[in-house]
């Protein structure tokens, strides 16, 4: 409990240092391409370059608004007990509300869909010219990743792992696609699991999209029961849509030097803006859609269609 | 951590019995992990979680405890008693994760159930557990959590089998 209490704070932590100061900057001159350019992690390398999906997950998954109690309280051990409960409290109440839609959606190859975004995601990366067939695990763990690397005979993996879940208030769909690319040989890493420390990653970025509920309650029961109704029908449509909307976006963020996300980080006259529980710069979109820079990625927030 | 093959039938089971009634019987000619994944059970807390090994013993070993919830389950392709109902069952998730502060299983079977009369239905059961891991997230927390997820898959699946004793 209190791992994960801290871990959440960890995490709090980390979003609020990653923030900015807002400057300025004119949008167009940092308006990312829109076909992969030779970056780093679309060129091929020396030895190879494999692509090892991953979706951890089996279902849908729920989500909270973590409890700020701890910091009503003051902190301290009391604060993190009152707030671990009330978190448990909810993700239990969030598990039982997701559970008919989970069954109504219970034939939704998730798998088969987040392959289907890899492959049309990395399809023009220079290296993934001959990745017909990605190659893909349940195991996400460090300790998963870490032997994939040692059986593969390349001398990379992008390593690209998907979850899915719906928001807090289930008023949205997430889809959040984690792109990691990974050496084999890493010989300043103590241990073999080191390799997948942010530090010797190749690269690293992610790609969010969310799909929001058309007139979506406050009342989260009521949100949960029309995407459950009509055997699943919208939360089908909205996954759909999700994964679509990645093969689109992952190009966009591959195409991207290091200094296109500098300029965009550094973009202090384009404001950033909270949406749909993200927090980054505003980008130009050609369907009227939310697009953020979220610092590591773009997150994605089109209503369902 | 891998999970272990032998089902931990502690959890009360919410099945209403009849006093004195007798078991009723039910032959299982099919009883398959369909998962696309079969050896992962899910990632907590950056670890993964394994299936057993041998996952025909673990299984099997789930099923059986449909004996405590008022059936007598045999497990036999063929049978000489023609009046028995039979099933068809499909584990389609087995899944563990951490929802913020919470370990969470959930399980589901695919049951394809023929009465004595011949008459076929199919539907699938869940059951979930949500628990706060208070100090420890250690296997034996995991371990529990998902076999009270099945505890209650269990149960609704043995509510349904019993109809097939009942006229």
């Amino acid at each position: 409990m209190i791992k994960s209490f801290s871990g959440v704070l960890g995490m709090s932590l980390v979003a609020f240092l990653s923030a900015s100061p807002a400057t300025a900057q004119d949008q167009a001159a940092v308006a990312v391409a829109a076909t992969p350019a030779a970056t780093g992690q679309n060129v091929a390398v020396a030895g190879g370059r494999s692509l090892h999906v991953m979706v951890a997950q089996s279902e849908l998954k729920s989500d909270i608004n973590p409890s700020n109690a701890a910091v009503y309280t003051g902190g301290g051990l009391l604060g993190g007990l009152i707030g671990a409960a009330m978190d448990s409290a909810r993700a239990k109440k969030a598990e039982a509300l997701i559970t008919p839609v989970r069954t109504a959606v219970a034939d939704v190859d998730a798998d088969a869909l987040a392959i289907a975004a890899a492959k049309a995601g990395f399809a023009k990366a220079d290296w993934n010219r001959t990745a017909t067939d990605a190659s893909f695990s349940k195991d996400s763990s460090p300790a998963g990743k870490s032997a994939y690397l040692d059986t593969n005979p390349n001398a990379e993996t992008a390593f690209v792992e998907y979850s899915y879940d719906l928001s807090p208030n289930f008023d949205a769909v997430r889809v959040i696609e984690r792109i990691e690319v990974a050496a084999k040989s890493v010989p300043q890493a103590s241990k073999p699991e080191k390799r997948l420390q942010p530090k010797y990653l190749v690269y690293s970025g992610s790609v969010a999209s969310i799909v929001s509920l058309p007139d979506a309650s406050k009342d989260k029961e009521a949100n949960a029961a029309r995407w459950a109704a009509d055997n699943g029908k919208l939360t089908r449509a909205a996954l759909s849509q999700a994964f679509n909307k990645l093969q689109e976006l992952t190009p966009r963020l591959l195409a991207m030097t290091a200094a296109d996300g500098d300029a965009l980080n550094r973009d202090k006259k384009n404001k950033r803006i909270m949406a749909a529980g993200y927090f980054g710069r505003p980008q130009p979109t050609s369907d009227g859609s939310t697009l953020l820079w979220t610092g590591f990625g773009f997150a994605q927030i089109t209503p369902l269609r | 951590m891998t999970l272990s093959a032998t089902f931990d039938n502690q959890e009360a089971s919410a099945v209403k019995l009849t006093a004195n009634a007798a078991r009723c019987p039910v032959r299982i000619v099919a009883l398959t992990d369909v998962r696309r994944s079969p050896e992962m059970i899910g990632v907590y807390e950056r670890r993964p979680i394994y299936a057993p090994q041998d996952r025909s013993a673990w299984l099997k070993s789930i099923v059986e405890a449909l004996n405590t919830r008022g059936l007598a389950v045999a497990f036999e392709e063929r049978a000489d008693t023609p009046d028995t109902a039979t099933a068809k069952i499909d584990l389609t998730t087995a899944w563990i994760t951490n929802t913020n502060a919470n370990v969470s299983a959930s399980a589901v079977f695919k049951m394809q159930v023929t009465n004595s009369r011949g008459q076929t239905t199919e539907a699938s059961y869940r059951g979930g557990n949500s628990r706060m891991p208070y100090w420890g997230t250690g296997p034996s927390l995991l371990q529990k959590a998902m076999d009270v997820a099945f505890a209650r898959v269990l149960d609704s699946m043995a509510t349904d089998l019993l109809k097939t004793c009942q006229g």
